[in-house]
């Protein structure tokens, strides 16, 4: 069996181990906001914080780390129904500029996002609440997030081109 | 040019694109970018992009999306759905074209536990389709039944659909769940109705089944059914009486779910793995087109096309009820193409300006917007639903076959939705009760 290739061991390590941080997240998410119920419900004392960990922390993680396995999956919602007439190679070209949208969607979010995490992290930025809550952390999420999409993107790319070279 | 056409050239470039296969969430999201760099500046669009996200994610009431996926996930991967089928045609014997009736119950709670009218289809179509053709049932009744019960998942708290809607159009999610109980549950006597009138009209289109009343096979199928219905219960039980809200009804819903699953036997670490990160893909391909949508809104309002169409069709006169059926119509030739959670979150920026101004009543509004998206589920020619049949049932029934059994469905369909336009009391009693 021939060896897989180092962009695709690449895609799979990275989406590996981002899912893995978000699969962490969603069941700590789960946990904590069944186990704040329950507090609440019987002994009358929740969990405080639950609400702010889970939108700033876990919601992030869930969502924006697994962007990059979205991304090696070909996940996305979309509509085929004219392209699926094409032959294949028309397919895969309408596929390619489908990929560099989204990278270069995504790029803007990045820009955006980091900017946003330095000022962040500068001003050590907190959430409104009664309580001290720092989510600068979290923006360094949506960045990590991102910029690992965006590689698995241009690994898939580059694989593409290769596997199909212009004759 | 005025920004009002620099608002729709864009929206027509965004729709140009998705039509290619650009994901629809890229799509919306980079029109909106440039349509907003075009009107106003580049820093006022970038400064958008940092807001949306997190404005999204920090809604609690997005974070039940991958909560509801987790539990339908977990329901289905678990097995939890298994015995249902089998349960309602012991219990419904008796009735004429009792597979059929029995598939549009199974169906009904599958979909309440799923979530989502394809996972249900594609489940029920290959448990309940082959009974009925054993038993020489007709095929498109056979078939047609399973893609049109299917839809009611989206009807059915918990829904996936009006966890969006709630979140987009800023609708209690709560009341939403609960308006859906009755609609969903009218939408499934009407079916069972016209299957029973059908078949004592013509009994060849479902012929009797073997199956007896006994009390040993009762109760036996029961134990093995009985968690799915009290973890629904319990849910929507719990958002009704204010125990909790929708975010923490889909935690709690997830957490009993597995444990309930792996109590049963039937569950495995590995099956848990797969059940989530098809949770984490559903939340993630759902929040690029709401990225996707949120941007697309503040263009579109920014540019003030909104407000355009809103002056033009109350110039023109339009009623709520006329402008509800336009909206209808267009969700069936978009469901021809699109998913409903795209078609939904597509169309929202458009009609939630108009619906507000004309003042319409959310609730009910959002319940009749589902039941429609429903109905562009199995509308030919490329009605999803129906697609999902025929991959699980494969050469035993033809296309066309499945499309003219679905279509006594869709006639059923118009006609609830009928009954729920002239009495919106149907869909607004138990909210109005919740209260």
């Amino acid at each position: 069996m021939p060896a897989k290739p180092v962009t695709e061991k690449l895609i799979t390590l990275i989406s590996r181990t981002s899912t893995f941080l978000a699969v962490f997240s969603l069941f700590s998410m789960m946990l904590l906001i069944t186990l704040d119920v329950i507090l609440n419900k019987l002994a009358g004392r929740p969990i405080q914080g639950t609400i702010e960990v889970t939108s700033y922390y876990f919601m992030v993680f869930v969502v924006f780390l697994t962007l990059p396995y979205l991304e090696k999956q070909h996940s996305h919602i979309s509509a085929d129904f004219i392209v699926a007439r094409f032959s294949p190679k028309v397919q895969n070209i309408f596929n390619i500029i489908g990929k560099l949208l989204t990278t270069l969607f995504y790029s803007f979010l990045t820009y955006a996002a980091v900017n946003q995490a330095i000022k962040s992290t500068k001003s050590l930025e907190t959430a409104m609440s009664n309580f001290t809550f720092y989510i600068w952390p979290a923006r360094w999420g949506v960045v990590l997030g991102l910029a690992c999409a965006i590689a698995v993107i241009m690994l898939y790319l580059a694989q593409n081109i290769r596997n199909n070279p212009k004759k | 040019m005025e920004n009002e056409y620099i608002g729709l050239a864009y929206l027509c470039a965004g729709l140009l694109l998705i039509a290619v296969n650009i994901p629809i969430g890229v799509s919306l999201g980079l029109v909106a970018f440039a349509g907003i760099v075009h009107m106003l500046s580049e820093q006022a669009a970038l400064s958008l992009l940092v807001s949306a996200p997190f404005n999204l994610i920090g809604n609690w009431n997005f974070s039940a999306v991958p909560m509801f996926l987790l539990m339908g996930f977990v329901c289905t991967d678990g097995l939890l759905t298994n015995g249902l089928f089998r349960f309602l045609r012991i219990v419904l014997c008796k009735l004429p074209g009792n597979l059929a009736i029995s598939s549009v119950g199974a169906c009904a709670l599958f979909a309440a536990a799923s979530g989502s009218s394809v996972a249900t289809s594609s489940a029920m179509a290959k448990i309940a389709t082959p009974e009925m053709l054993k038993y020489n049932y007709n095929k498109g009744l056979a078939t047609g039944v399973i893609a049109a019960s299917g839809t009611l998942g989206s009807l059915i708290p918990p829904s996936i659909l009006m966890i969006l809607l709630g979140v987009t159009a800023n609708v209690p999610i709560g009341a939403l769940f609960i308006a859906g109980i009755i609609p969903g549950i009218l939408s499934a006597l009407i079916y069972t109705a016209m299957i029973v009138i059908r078949t004592i009209i013509n009994p060849k289109l479902a012929p009797r089944s073997e199956d007896r009343f006994n009390w040993e096979n009762f109760t036996q199928s029961f134990k093995e059914i009985w968690p799915l219905p009290t973890l629904i219960l319990i849910v929507i039980g719990g958002i009704f009486f204010g125990f909790f809200s929708p975010t923490a009804a889909g935690s709690v819903g997830a957490f009993f779910s597995i444990v309930i699953a792996f109590l049963k036997g039937n569950y495995s670490l590995s099956l848990l793995k797969t059940s989530s990160i098809k949770a984490l893909e559903g939340t993630a391909t759902i929040f690029v087109i709401m990225i996707g949508t949120d941007l697309l809104t503040r263009m579109l309002a920014i540019s003030g096309l909104p407000d355009l169409l809103t002056e033009a069709i109350i110039s023109n006169n339009l009623s709520a009820i006329e402008f509800i059926i336009a909206v209808g119509l267009v969700y069936v030739i978009l469901g021809m193409f699109i998913d409903s959670i795209g078609i939904l979150l597509l169309t929202l920026p458009l009609i939630i300006p108009i619906m507000e101004s004309m003042h319409i009543n959310m609730i009910w509004a959002g319940i009749l917007l589902i039941k429609m998206l429903e109905i562009g589920m199995v509308t030919p020619p490329v009605g999803l639903n129906v697609y999902v049949i025929k991959g699980a049932v494969g050469d035993t029934v033809k296309l066309h076959t499945i499309f003219k059994g679905v279509s006594w469905f869709i006639l059923m369909d118009v006609l609830t939705l009928a009954i729920l336009i002239a009495f919106p009391i149907i869909t607004l009693y138990l909210p109005n009760l919740a209260k």
